[in-house]
């Protein structure tokens, strides 16, 4: 609360007041969290060198690395946004529910900016992931051992690369060919072309033209494999049928973003897309309306031999909800959580929000509707770079985010209020360097995170 | 904005009840978030049971090509685990793909868009993690340009709906208690003056804006000299109102007595100085009425929710009309248009009358004609003693304009009585039809739902006796009242449900509050036609003066709406523009350009609207064939701008840089390739937006005139993509397109089908057309 930025124009009574704000408003806060706070892991910008669990570590380098060749990184705000903030809370800390395995680095030293495991694989079976970074995909297999732990690491399976140096891959995300039940992996970034390798066939079987720039995510319709969502630094999303390579629709326009969308998400059924981009703002796009029902169906249908002409592709240019009131930056990753939208920007705080009043149910929700209710807020340190993104588990129980420093938060979310979740930090001496993304396994025993110093790290569930 | 008149003590104010507000919903909140959070686990726990997907099985095979030994491994080191050291795995490098080249999301629009300021910054705009290190700077002036306002800066969440009624709410409380002290010692005063508040909205509002003016010597003059007016006016209103239709329009005002009374002007600006980022005191008002569906007092009361249906009130005319008199734009022919509803427009001149009354006609237009009733014939006979009402060849109608021209009605009217089928008995139609050409633009809008000539023959079956009339027939009949004067017939033709009969019979009743008289005294006497004649000379000389003195200046035209004839005080003069038909000037006035009579093309220097850099008018040039409905008709090549006459262009990567345009077909020297539509803006928003469209390097920014920037950015047309050239093969021109200037594009030479059009950014050869900002240097040949 004492960082007031010279730029500020406000007047110094406001800023007092702000002041006043926030002490009047924190007694209550720390009445409603019981006293398992001790001074060593409260979180509050006080406390930032006196951490409780932090390790030795050498933060010289790693903080606020800036990497010559970054595309994605620091958030450009240069002001102070602590004013009128709520106090940190301080959340409930918990000895550490992953244990660090092994980690191994890429040979391209560029960041690597996306994680996933394929959640479609048999149980049984070593568990498979894929990270892009640079112009590489690589695909990894999580070895295995429950009896021995020192058999245990990540195997290198296939490394892909574009011909293009310059591309530079953000996103990549996990689907399966409906007919043949093989995996299907589909990556993008910087160049704006969607590609689809068929890691059996080890090829490239296809690509996808049509963003006008970068692309920041892709997702996967949860119920049909087929239809693949991307989010583009051109200020839309389009949606993808991949087995008739037809463009779906193209979410954005007069009412879309104003700036890079930044990340996309379905909901657990496959009939809301939230968006989120560099204008602060979420946005929501509903798939059970008529025409776009319509048109996923024609999509599936379409064949460019028997129909003449092109798809017609849906260009919706109005969102079913739109706010900017939860975030005040660049809102870098957004996921369902049930019915309600777990959102980040570059403010080290996840934010669980849901649109209109606490009460009112999803179908009620209009465009024009205003209000917003903010759940709560997870709590987390030095995130605040953008292109950060956070993870749950298959079932939604545990949720990841790493930071800038290469810490690991940790919040197991299965409690019957949010107050009560648990947090804990993963840290491990090496690892120093900005976490872009983590990935659980289907089963949530490995969590495996990526690094701007092109390492990939494992950490092993802790029973 | 009104930030500057907040005293401080509001703020404050403000700031406090704010804070208690907060404190309090925070202790209810916490049980209800609790409960919704266990809801939402029970019910994403259900939905997963749901999605269960059977899983695959993948054994991955190893990348093994024939030529592996010659393929580039990638290595990745491991640490802890196994397999311990590096790991090399052969790289499979997939196709090569040519992306597009780039291009942000843009919604396409074949017309001009206008747009409000925007005040406060967005979103700071992400450029490299090179320009924030090195050009640190950059952000910084932007921020400054818009005062330090950033999207965010304060959290906006703070303060949702339920707070902002509350807060509302709360501090009318301490408000109210606060006037109780201040206009004490008289006590007495005090609780009459409560009272007085509580009756009604109207009255409340004005003895407290007065109380403000005495208690905070904040002084709003303006507010009370306006509203007294226009109470007068309401009064009236309300008397005439009930007069006609009974007590219509008591319920609402009773309504308002039982709901509070409704804020001072101050709460809104005072919450609106401490939380600018929720909108100017204004926009607060109306989200603060659209909550509490409070009344707005200053909602003018001749607005009527519904004209026709079963819903409908019978009403006065004006009340009727109010909202096509209001709402309806003159210049785009619709409600709510996107070009001119932020600058608002004069309305009708409802003073004159245009066109001459229409004749009762001689015989019965029916079998139950009221001329069938005895005894009428004689009195009809009698009446035409006295002269018509006729009109002056200048006043201004109630339509939109003061348009002289009825092609397109009469168009219409042909094409639709032949389409119907219907055979049009009467003679008397015939001038109706050409009387309703004239109000074409207004029943078209305004009743769209009745077709316009039938048969009177089909409604002969209603006898006079049984006849029920609803509001809206009420209604309706006020408004033809007015147009059709005494020619019921012509009335009854219109309303379809009534026959003639019926709408005399309901005339009667009427005809005391309407009085002829009042309506001849608002004509001003006929004057002399053939008087163009003259002015046109006398015009084509001052349009060379002008084009002599040619300023670079070229202001926005905004109709001018003053009494008397437009001399150095008519906003028109003062800006060097012409007078258009949406002035509200006569029609002769000094100031309007006179349109040409060209009988050719009207594409070189000898047609006077060429010359002036206008199109032609359909209103003022009728040689030429502007005025023609059917585009085959038209010789004249000056009208491509408002008829749309563009080219077929093609989008594809340029030859040059990025995106390129291309003409499918061939266009021969000066002939028109598209209009260039945007987003209209300010010229202070396009200072702000131009900072940061040049740092990106791509600008859509196209000078309008010294008001206004055409921003294709985010809305646009193709022609969006034509690159720029020093050897251009196009030219952009701006014109005066019936009273909005627009931006052509022409072709500078003969341009082959399938070539790349390119228009130099810098210059127009008017030279009004200056390129906002640097060029887009990327894309110079």
């Amino acid at each position: 609360m004492t960082e007031t930025n010279p730029s500020e124009t406000d007047s110094p009574k406001e800023e007092e007041n702000a002041e006043d704000d926030s002490t009047n408003q924190s007694p209550p806060e720390t009445v409603l969290t019981p006293a398992t706070t001790s001074a060593g892991n409260i979180f509050g910008p006080e406390e930032d060198e006196n951490e409780a669990n932090s390790v030795d570590r050498d933060d010289s380098a790693s903080l606020f690395s800036t990497t010559t060749t970054t595309t994605r990184s620091k958030s450009p705000n240069t002001r102070k946004l602590n004013r009128l903030c709520r106090r940190a809370k301080a959340p409930k800390m918990v000895p550490p529910l992953y244990k660090y395995s092994c980690h191994v680095r890429e040979d391209h030293n560029h960041q690597i900016f996306g994680v996933q495991f394929n959640p479609f694989l048999d149980r049984n079976q070593p568990q498979v992931f894929a990270t892009v970074g640079k112009d590489r995909v690589s695909i990894y297999e999580c070895e295995r051992s429950s009896e021995d732990e020192s058999c245990e690491g990540i195997r290198l399976l296939q490394v892909y690369a574009d011909p293009d140096t310059d591309e530079s891959f953000y996103t990549c995300a996990w689907s399966y060919d409906a007919e043949t039940g093989d995996p299907v992996l589909a990556a993008a970034g910087y160049r704006g072309v969607i590609r689809i390798f068929n890691p059996v066939k080890h090829q490239c079987s296809k690509n996808y033209i049509g963003h006008g720039h970068a692309i920041n995510e892709l997702k996967f319709h949860p119920v049909r494999p087929q239809l693949l969502l991307s989010g583009s630094k051109d200020h839309s999303l389009r949606l993808w049928n991949i087995q008739t390579d037809v463009c779906v629709a193209v979410f954005g326009g007069v009412e879309g973003h104003r700036d890079e969308v930044l990340s996309i998400d379905f909901d657990l059924r496959g009939d809301r897309i939230m968006s989120s981009g560099m204008d602060h703002s979420l946005k929501l796009w509903r798939l059970d309306k008529p025409d776009i029902r319509e048109a996923i169906e024609l999509s599936s249908a379409f064949s460019p031999n028997k129909n003449t002409g092109p798809f017609p592709t849906i260009k919706e240019h109005f969102p079913d909800f739109s706010t900017r009131d939860i975030h005040r930056n660049y809102v870098d990753c957004v996921q369902w959580f049930g019915d309600f939208v777990f959102s980040k920007s570059c403010e080290n705080s996840i934010v669980c929000w849901k649109p209109g009043k606490l009460s009112a149910p999803w179908q009620e929700i209009q465009p024009q509707e205003s209000a917003t209710t903010v759940l709560h807020h997870f709590d987390y340190k030095m995130c605040e770079i953008w292109f950060v993104r956070f993870a749950f588990n298959a079932w939604q129980k545990i949720l990841a985010l790493g930071n800038q420093q290469g810490t690991t938060f940790v919040w197991e979310l299965d409690c019957n209020d949010p107050n009560l979740t648990k947090c804990s930090q993963l840290v491990h001496p090496k690892s120093n360097s900005t976490i872009r993304q983590t990935s659980f396994s289907k089963d949530g025993s490995i969590l495996v995170c990526v690094c701007d110093d092109s390492t990939v790290w494992r950490w092993n569930r802790v029973n | 904005m009104n930030t500057t008149k907040v005293p401080p003590e509001w703020k404050r104010r403000v700031k406090s009840e704010y804070i208690k507000i907060r404190q309090q919903k925070r202790y209810k909140r916490a049980d209800e978030i609790k409960e919704a959070w266990i809801k939402n686990w029970d019910e994403h726990n259900h939905n997963v049971q749901d999605l269960y997907c059977e899983s695959k099985v993948w054994q991955a095979k190893p990348y093994d090509p024939p030529h592996v030994d010659c393929v580039k491994r990638a290595e990745v080191t491991s640490y802890n685990g196994i397999p311990s050291g590096p790991q090399r795995i052969p790289i499979c490098v997939i196709n090569a793909v040519t992306p597009i080249p780039t291009m942000y999301t843009w919604a396409p629009t074949q017309q001009n868009f206008m747009v409000e300021d925007e005040t406060v910054l967005h979103n700071i705009p992400y450029m490299g993690d090179e320009v924030l290190d090195k050009d640190g700077k950059f952000i910084e002036e932007l921020i400054k340009n818009y005062d330090g306002k950033v999207h965010g800066d304060k959290d906006p969440s703070f303060m949702d709906d339920a707070i902002f009624v509350e807060l509302v709410q709360a501090l009318m409380r301490s408000y109210s208690k606060e006037l109780e002290e201040s206009t004490s010692p008289g006590s007495s005063v005090k609780s009459e003056a409560l009272i007085k508040h509580k009756k009604s909205d109207e009255e409340g509002e004005e003895v407290e804006t007065e109380k403000v003016d005495e208690a905070e010597e904040k002084d709003e003059p303006k507010m009370v000299e306006k509203k007294k007016p226009e109470d007068d006016s309401e009064k009236k209103e309300v008397q005439t109102g009930e007069a006609l239709a009974g007590a219509d329009v008591k319920p609402s005002l009773e309504d308002v007595k039982d709901k509070l009374p409704f804020p001072a002007p101050i709460i809104f600006q005072a919450i609106s100085a401490n939380f600018p980022d929720k909108g100017t005191a204004q926009e607060l008002k109306e989200k603060y009425i659209e909550l509490t569906e409070h009344q707005d007092p200053e909602r003018p009361q001749e607005c009527t929710p519904n004209i026709d249906g079963t819903k409908a009130e019978s009403v006065s005319r004006e009340r009727t009309m109010h909202s096509f008199h209001t709402l309806f734009c003159r210049r785009c022919f619709k409600y709510d248009c996107f070009l001119h509803r932020l600058q608002g427009h004069a309305g009708p001149n409802l003073q004159k009358r245009r066109y001459p009354e229409l004749k009762t006609f001689a015989d019965p237009c029916g079998n139950s004609c009221y001329m069938l009733i005895d005894g009428m014939k004689e009195k009809l006979a009698a009446d035409s003693k006295t002269p018509p009402i006729d009109s002056c060849n200048e006043a201004s109608s109630e339509d939109s304009n003061d348009s002289n021209s009825q092609f397109s009605n009469k168009d219409f009217n042909h094409e639709n009585s032949k389409d119907n089928g219907l055979t049009v008995n009467s003679a008397a139609v015939a001038e109706i039809n050409s009387i309703m050409g004239e109000f074409c633009n207004f029943s078209d809008t305004f009743f769209v739902l009745i077709p316009r000539y039938s048969s009177p023959a089909g409604m002969m079956n209603i006898t006079s006796t049984q006849c029920v009339w609803t509001g809206a027939d009420q209604a309706l009949f006020r408004v033809l009242h007015k147009v059709y004067l005494k020619n019921y017939c012509a009335i009854a033709h219109n309303m379809l449900t009534k026959t003639c009969r019926q709408v005399y019979e309901f005339a009667q009743k009427e005809d005391a509050e309407f009085s002829f008289e009042d309506l001849r005294q608002d004509f001003t006497p006929p004057r002399k036609k053939k008087k163009k004649q003259r002015l046109w000379s006398l015009h084509c000389r001052k349009i060379q003066l002008k084009k002599d003195s040619s300023s670079n200046h070229v202001y926005n035209y905004t109709p001018c709406d003053h009494a008397g004839p437009c001399d150095m005080n008519c906003s028109c003069i003062q800006t060097q523009n012409f007078c258009e038909k949406f002035c509200n000037c006569s029609s002769d006035c000094q100031n309007r350009f006179p349109g040409c009579r060209c009988k050719a093309q009207c594409n070189t220097k000898q047609c006077p609207c060429y010359l002036a850099v206008r199109e032609c008018d359909p209103d003022l040039c009728q040689a030429c064939g502007a005025d023609q409905f059917k585009l085959t008709k038209i010789t004249c090549k000056n009208v491509c701008v408002q008829r749309g006459l563009h080219k077929h262009l093609l989008m594809a990567p340029s030859d040059i840089a990025g995106w390129g345009i291309f003409l499918k077909e061939g266009a021969q020297k000066n002939e028109f390739i598209s209009e260039y539509c945007g987003e209209i803006i300010s010229q202070d928003e396009a200072d702000r937006r131009g900072k940061v469209y040049d740092k990106y390097m791509c600008s859509f920014l196209f000078n309008l005139n010294n008001d206004f920037v055409v921003d294709a950015t985010r809305k646009g047309n193709k022609i969006r993509f034509a690159n720029h050239s020093i050897n251009p093969n196009c030219y952009a021109k701006v014109m005066m397109v019936t009273g909005d200037h627009r931006i052509g594009i022409f072709a500078k030479r003969a341009i082959q089908p399938g070539e790349e059009l390119f228009f130099d950014y810098r210059y127009g050869p008017t030279e009004q057309l200056k390129f906002v900002g640097i060029e887009r240097e990327m894309e110079i040949v």
